[in-house]
């Protein structure tokens, strides 16, 4: 796994970005599930556009992504078949996951991981 | 009585719920937007009120003393959650109220009806919690979501992600599916983890399937025991087998329900000799509730008729059997199966023998 720590006094250049981001999203549940679909998907700032590198490192600082705790979000009493989704943030420097499901209703984190899914 | 003109809802006035229900079939424009709208927070309030009921008092009993003098009725309520990911959106069709050109609220309301119907005129069971429990459901939640699910009181359907999965609402068994949770959690209320959340899952595609078949008048011979049907896109991407269209599941058949270079073939085994022990899936009660749904299968067919009136009669028993725990694992499931088949239908009875021999078939040795 590439390890690139973030600058110190000069800057270290990759894609234009000072350091990279990698963002997988996970998702397990649902009550018609189809096993094969259910691969994660990752994005990565070294090898995204630049409009859309932004656009998730955007979305990643809105949620404040660090400092969530483990778990978003309450499933309602005797919820059966919703989603639950893994987010994970890797900086490098720094990684954390966070699991939401489909009862999360936090707009940031929401909107981060329907841009994952698209 | 209300002023409509200050447009107060009927939970502090006295607007009794059949001529709301008038009123949003024969009103004006004003008048059905007010009927929609209060029967919609009538909906929500008498929901909450259930649920707070069942959970302050930790059962249904009480629940059902209050309500048992009134009659049965069916009150269904749709949705339009407009693509938001949450059970929130304006009231798009109301009991009694004629179909509109949205096929996913009508699709959505004939489910809800044929579901209702099924265990009122088979089991008399009066709704979901057997104490008239409304019946509402939220369509197009989320965006090119694909899945359906029951949140604890009320229903949600995807409109399928237009790649791989159709509209949720196209599928009766995935309606009586879901529904049935409600049933399962109002009873033996099994933990959806592992074999009794594999149990959990069975017992709504069982409930699912006699619902469907229910509703278009099929014995068991008749009936194609598919579940999902019509929910995979006719786009080349994934196929059935034996000649049958693509499904999410096959009760008859475990492991033929769908083939696709894409996505995988339908993993579910048909017999304890292929349970599979994964932490995914909560444990996979998607994939092993293959083997009781197989055993269902093989004590219907072998009684033949109406799968609802022997096997279904004695699965129904079961899930209100109190000697069950909400862990109980398929070995105690069937053992009860055996039990209450006995109990119905006497001692060596042709169904008692059917069920025996089933859960023998798949592994589940008693």
């Amino acid at each position: 796994m590439k390890i690139l720590l973030p600058p110190v006094g000069g800057s270290a250049v990759n894609n234009g970005r000072k350091y990279f981001m990698r963002v997988t999203l996970k998702r397990d549940g649902g009550d018609f599930p189809v096993p094969g679909l259910n691969h994660p998907v990752t994005l990565d700032t070294d090898t995204l556009p630049a409009d859309k590198a932004s656009k998730l490192e955007g979305l990643v600082a809105a949620t404040h992504f660090f400092a969530l705790p483990a778990v978003v979000g309450t499933p309602k009493v005797g919820a059966v078949g919703y989603f639950t989704y893994q987010i994970t943030v890797d900086e490098g420097h720094q990684c954390h996951t966070v699991e939401l499901s489909d009862f999360t209703e936090e707009p940031a984190l929401v909107a981060l991981r329907d841009y994952l899914q698209e | 009585m209300c002023n409509l003109s200050h447009n107060r809802h009927s939970v502090f006035c006295i607007m009794p719920p059949h001529i709301l229900r008038a009123l949003a079939r024969n009103g004006t424009d004003e008048q059905r937007n007010f009927a929609l709208n209060t029967l919609a927070i009538d909906s929500t309030v008498r929901t909450a009120r259930t649920e707070f009921q069942l959970l302050a008092n930790r059962g249904v009993q009480q629940h059902r003393t209050v309500l048992a003098t009134q009659p049965p009725q069916m009150m269904r309520t749709i949705f339009n959650a407009n693509h938001h990911q949450k059970p929130q959106g304006k009231v798009v069709r109301t009991e009694g109220q004629r179909a509109g050109e949205d096929i996913e609220v009508n699709e959505a309301y004939e489910g809800l009806g044929d579901t209702y119907k099924f265990y009122f005129e088979v089991y008399q069971r009066n709704s979901i919690d057997n104490a008239g429990m409304p019946l509402n459901a939220y369509i197009h939640y989320g965006r090119r979501y694909d899945n359906a699910f029951w949140d604890g009181a009320e229903m949600v359907f995807g409109d399928g992600d237009a790649q791989l999965f159709n509209r949720f609402t196209i599928a009766k068994d995935v309606i009586g599916h879901e529904l049935t949770h409600g049933v399962t959690g109002s009873e033996i209320n099994l933990v959806y983890t592992n074999q009794s959340g594999a149990l959990n899952e069975s017992i709504s595609d069982v409930f699912g399937s006699l619902v469907k078949q229910y509703a278009n008048k099929q014995t068991a011979d008749q009936a194609d025991w598919l579940i999902g049907l019509g929910l995979f896109l006719n786009n080349g991407q994934v196929a059935g087998t034996n000649g049958q269209p693509p499904a999410l599941r096959s009760m008859k058949a475990p492991g033929t329900a769908y083939a696709s270079a894409v996505i995988g073939d339908d993993p579910q085994p048909a017999t304890m000799d292929g349970y599979v022990d994964t932490a995914e899936d909560n444990g996979g009660v998607h994939t092993n509730s293959g083997i009781p749904n197989h055993a269902f299968y093989l004590a219907a067919s072998t009684l033949g008729g109406n799968a609802w009136e022997g096997a279904g009669r004695i699965w129904y028993d079961t899930i209100q059997d109190k000697q069950l725990t909400s862990t109980a694992n398929f070995l105690q499931f069937a053992q009860r199966t055996a039990v209450n088949a006995t109990h119905r239908f006497g001692n060596n009875s042709a169904e008692y023998l059917a069920v025996m021999e089933a859960w023998n078939a798949v592994g589940v040795k008693m």
